[in-house]
Formats: C-alpha cells, structure tokens, sequence
C-alpha cells in the first residue's frame, strides 16, 4: 500500500475546516439557547408581576 | 417581501424552512464529499488537489457573504428596513469564519505546491484584509452601544471595503502572483476538467445552503436579542415608576 503524498496537509485542511464550521454552529446554537432561557425568564418574571 | 420585514413573520417562516434547509445542506455535503474523494487526482497537483474541495467554495463565500453584506447596508442607509442591520450582523461572523477556512486551506495548499505557506502577494494579501476587515466590523458592532449608530457605522464601513471585492478578484489578473488565475468563474467557461469540476460545484453549493443555515439561525437570534433587550428596559422602566411609590410605603410602615 503506498501512502499518498501530503496527506497530512489535505486531512489538516478538511480537519480545521469541519472544527471551524462545528464552532460556527455551536456558537450559534448556544446564543439561541441563552437567548431563549432569558427571555423566558423575563416572561416568567413579568407573569408572576401581572399574572396573564 | 415586505411581510419579511416583520420579525415575527421572519420567526414564523424560519420556523418552518429552518430544518429543510439544513436537511437539504446535509444531504449536498454527503454527495460533495463523495463525489470529492472520488474525484481523481490532477495530472500535476496529485491528490493534494482534494484541498480544492474545500478551499474554493470558502473563498467564493468570503466574497459572496460581504456582497450580502453590502447589500444589507443598502438596506439600512438607503432603504431602512428593519431587519437590514440584523442581516449585516449577523453575517459578519460567518464572513470571518469562511475567510479564516480559505486563509488557513490555501495556505496547507500551498507549502507542498509552492514551497511556502505564505507569500505576500496580491490575492493572498487582499483576503488576509478582507478577513480584517471582518474583524473590524465585528469589533464595531460590540465597540457602539446605540444599535442603531452601530448599525450606521458599520453599514457605511461595509460599503467603503467594497473596494477589496475588485482587487481580490483582478488582483490574479493585475499582478503577477505565485497564485494561479482565475479557472472557474471565467469568461470562456472552466479551465477544470469535468471530473474535478462537478464535485467542485456541489461542494460550492453545500457551503452556499451552510451559509443560508447558518445565516437564518443568526438572524434569529439578533431579532431575539432585540426582543430580549426591549423587555429588559420595559422591566426597568417598570421597576422605577414602582421604587418611589415601595420608598413611601416602606417610610409611612
């Protein structure tokens, strides 16, 4: 079996970009999470205040 | 298009496209990749040409994402519309984050064809600034407290770097550049053999419908940081008009 040539450089480069892609998801993912547990909890916050 | 104007007609509608738009994006990366790894090697490049697979359809989003950009800040000088600016901050990560994935690709491409991971030529150089530029309007969104002066700032920085757009893509044809030109986007068709071409465009579109994923779901999240940010100050506002009236009624107890 003969190793292909600069195969560190190919798996390097669909490596950092499947990392870079995973953190973009991520970090979108989390934002909408946080995001949504906050405005939940000001609803919550102004339910218990004025009960709907 | 005008209903899109409305956030919560945009919330409803990416409710509902959100996971075929994804699905859809899963599905053109399984062929893409398939199709790549088949692909065979180049007569000169060897196997290393896979690298092409992923470095390309970044650099096309690189410009493709700050031309979205450019036109959201139409949108916010010009035309006002609401949901413009939310477009244009949102985007500026995702711009950054694919530019980053052509810097870092070409440049594993490029020590074992050229020798070197990086020369300061023209191509190589109008990316490296257009990845800054990124940077810089990400930094202006979170530096101007005011949204809507933010917004303007950063509307009217987007549209003076337009200038890089041009020189990014005749910078090949301008300079002499240890880049190759343009083989793709080109009058007089491809350069590229049909094998190596057809996985190349698949992979172009599945980082296209990524970027529109990606791009719905950010959106989403500025409308909701509005939403988020409005309440807050109503509670605020609420929490005040409440404290004298508590003051006087802790005071006469």
């Amino acid at each position: 079996m003969t190793a292909i040539p600069h195969i560190g450089f190919i798996v390097a480069a669909y490596g950092l970009a499947a990392l870079v892609v995973l953190v973009m998801i991520a970090s979108i993912l989390w934002d909408y999470r946080a995001l949504s547990a906050a405005l939940a909890r000001l609803e919550a916050a102004r339910d218990e205040i004025e009960p709907p | 298009m005008g209903n899109l104007a409305n956030p919560s007609v945009f919330l409803a509608l990416t409710r509902r496209v959100l996971p075929w738009i994804a699905l859809a994006t899963a599905a053109l990366f399984a062929v893409g990749l398939t199709l790549s790894f088949a692909a065979p090697p180049d007569a000169v490049q060897g196997e290393t040409v896979k690298i092409m697979y992923v470095h390309v359809p970044a650099a096309w989003l690189s410009t493709f994402i700050y031309v979205v950009m450019a036109a959201a800040s139409l949108g916010t000088l010009v035309w006002r519309h609401p949901l413009a600016d939310a477009v244009q901050k949102a985007a500026a990560p995702l711009g950054a984050g694919f530019t980053f994935i052509c810097l870092v690709t070409g440049s594993l491409w490029g020590k074992p064809m050229w020798g070197t991971y990086w020369v300061w030529d023209a191509r190589l150089t109008s990316v490296l600034a257009l990845f800054i530029l990124y940077l810089g309007l990400i930094a202006l969104w979170r530096a101007i407290e005011d949204p809507g002066r933010a917004a303007r700032a950063a509307a009217i920085l987007t549209l003076v770097g337009c200038v890089d757009l041009p020189i990014i893509k005749f910078s090949v044809d301008w300079w002499n550049t240890l880049h190759q030109p343009a083989s793709v986007f080109r009058l007089g068709g491809p350069t590229i053999a049909p094998q190596l071409l057809w996985p190349l465009l698949v992979m172009a579109l599945a980082f296209t419908l990524l970027f529109l994923t990606l791009q719905l779901m950010a959106v989403r999240n500025e409308i909701l940081r509005r939403r988020l940010a409005r309440l807050t100050m109503i509670a605020a506002a609420e929490d005040d008009a409440l404290a004298p009236h508590v003051a006087t009624g802790a005071s006469s107890a």
